[in-house]
């Protein structure tokens, strides 16, 4: 036995109990790896969303609608000349007649849609960082009130906002099953010492203290605990590279966004640290508490 | 120096049951040997289950070593309880434990140094003739064997107190008087004995002795029991009579 473990571990005051025999180091392995790919999943989510919210946050499009395609090339310089002088304007381009024949393609086919519609002209407008889109898109319609300005983040918004709740839900599922995983530990707890009452209750009598008693248990269920928590930690990062990999097969820019960041993977190294330490703790003091009952 | 315990009109009920123990009022003189008899369910074992701190009294006070033990905080008592050794009728020795295992859990529970308890145990384990058996886990050894071995492990702490009950019971009166003249020993090296046991034939051995007869909870008059001389039998009628 190490010399780090505690007196009572040392001296062997229980029986031994073979770790990987009881069902504890398994339940705590599915808790930890479920709860690490729940919060894999939140804060995916976290990070794609937020990449993608600031790349659309960052710009808007204005729509030039005007039958007359001289008044609208006009105008639509009169705007780009407008931007180009404008400070936080990092690009304003108008977007060229193929790539707006590219976009409608699927819907309208491949015919010359520049003889058939009357198509609006469309300007691209990416912003710097910081630079607020709602006060110059008001700036913009004061300068022609007749143009439409489309500030991407408004149509993120509401995927943003779902994408924020499903972040919440599944760290909170990780939360939730780091409670169950503690729960499931108080009654191992309160097994134990059912099954070593006679032991328990010898070690009392010699005069052995409650602090040591509970630090036995600490010890062995928090042995218990990283075992189970260092393999269901394995295979959950086993599986979240599989999938990275997977995601980068499909080369979907969101999904690719949606990559786990070095921070990311450092509050996914605390989950098994945190199974741990509940483990720890919840066996302290339901140990204590169970020894105060019987005072 | 006080009584090492002091028992004032001390009641214990287990639950909601009746009480099993009633209006105790005694006091056990440091260096005394007591014999505590009685039919079986008068109350013996419990009352050895206040003096080694199992139980606290539901009624009444019990001074120990001069703590009230009702009014003692939970994190006294362990300390309390190191300066008892009881000898249990089962002798409850840890069967996951060798001999000297066993016998070296109240230095370690304690905090002795290793090198000591070593010495110790290996002392004692060859005044109770177990050297021998150093290693053999408890349910390898005899009955007689085993009563040894608890009691080692009971006074290795030299106690201030030893306890025992019904410790004759499981063994032949060859054994039971070389039990008895083992407690006889420890007695006389100071420390305060008292032996549970309905072996009446037992008492003329140990002609110091107080006597405590327990009868339904109640203690009975002791003087028809008494021994010893004049100052022990005043001294426990006394007690009969109230502190």
């Amino acid at each position: 036995m190490a010399r780090w473990a505690p007196r009572a571990e040392r001296y062997r005051y229980l029986p031994a109990e073979p770790v990987l025999r009881t069902s504890l180091p398994w339940l705590v392995a599915l808790t930890v790896l479920l709860a690490t790919l729940g919060m894999a999943v939140g804060l995916s989510l976290v990070g794609g969303l937020t990449a993608l919210g600031n790349q659309m946050s960052g710009g808007f499009t204005i729509q030039v609608a005007d039958g007359n395609p001289d008044r609208r090339d006009e105008r639509s310089q009169r705007l780009l000349s407008w931007l180009a002088d404008r400070e936080g304007v990092v690009s304003a381009a108008r977007v060229p007649g193929d790539e707006m024949q590219r976009l409608l393609e699927p819907w309208l086919g491949d015919t010359d849609l520049a003889g058939v519609l009357v198509m609006p002209a469309m300007i691209d407008v990416e912003l710097a960082p910081g630079v607020e889109a709602r006060r110059l898109a008001a700036e913009l319609r004061s300068a022609d009130p007749d143009i439409t300005v489309d500030s991407h983040a408004d149509w993120f918004a509401p995927v943003g906002q779902l994408g924020t709740v499903l972040a919440v839900l599944a760290m909170g599922f990780a939360v939730l099953l780091l409670a169950a995983m503690a729960a499931i530990v108080v009654l191992g707890v309160r097994a134990g010492l059912g099954r070593h009452r006679e032991a328990l209750g010898i070690l009392h009598v010699l005069g052995a203290e409650e602090r040591t008693i509970a630090g036995l248990f600490q010890y062995r269920f928090a042995l218990t605990a990283l075992a189970g928590a260092a393999g269901g930690f394995v295979l959950a990062v086993l599986l979240i590279l599989l999938i990275a990999e997977l995601v980068g097969g499909l080369g979907s820019g969101l999904l690719l966004s949606a990559g786990l960041s070095p921070l990311a993977w450092l509050l996914l190294g605390t989950v098994p640290v945190v199974a741990v330490f509940l483990a720890m703790m919840t066996s302290r003091l339901t140990v204590q508490r169970a020894l105060a009952e019987q005072r | 120096m006080g009584p090492l315990a002091r028992f004032e009109n001390v009641g214990l009920r287990y639950g909601t049951d009746s009480e099993v123990l009633r209006d105790l009022s005694f006091r056990l003189d440091r260096g005394a040997f007591m014999f505590l008899t009685g039919p079986s369910g008068a109350g013996k074992t419990s009352l050895l289950k206040l003096l080694y701190l199992a139980e606290r009294p539901t009624r009444g006070r019990l001074t120990l070593f001069g703590t009230d033990v009702g009014a003692a905080a939970p994190e006294e008592l362990p300390a309390l309880r190191r300066r008892v050794g009881v000898v249990f009728q089962d002798f409850r020795l840890l069967d996951h434990l060798n001999a000297f295992e066993n016998v070296a859990l109240p230095l370690r529970i304690a905090g002795v140094e290793e090198e000591e308890v070593a010495a110790h145990v290996e002392e004692l384990l060859d005044w109770v003739g177990l050297s021998r058996k150093r290693t053999a886990r408890p349910k390898t050894l005899s009955g007689g064997e085993q009563q040894r071995l608890a009691i080692a492990r009971a006074v290795i702490n030299r106690p201030d107190l030893l306890l025992c009950d019904e410790p004759t019971g499981n063994v032949d009166p060859e054994m039971a008087g070389r039990l008895l003249h083992l407690f006889q020993e420890l007695n006389r090296l100071g420390t305060t004995v008292v032996v549970a046991t309905h072996a009446m034939q037992l008492l003329p051995r140990i002609p110091a002795a107080t006597i405590m007869r327990l009868e339904r909870g109640r203690m009975q008059d002791p003087s028809a029991y008494l021994h010893g001389s004049d100052d022990r039998a005043a001294a426990t009628l006394s007690a009969a009579e109230g502190v």
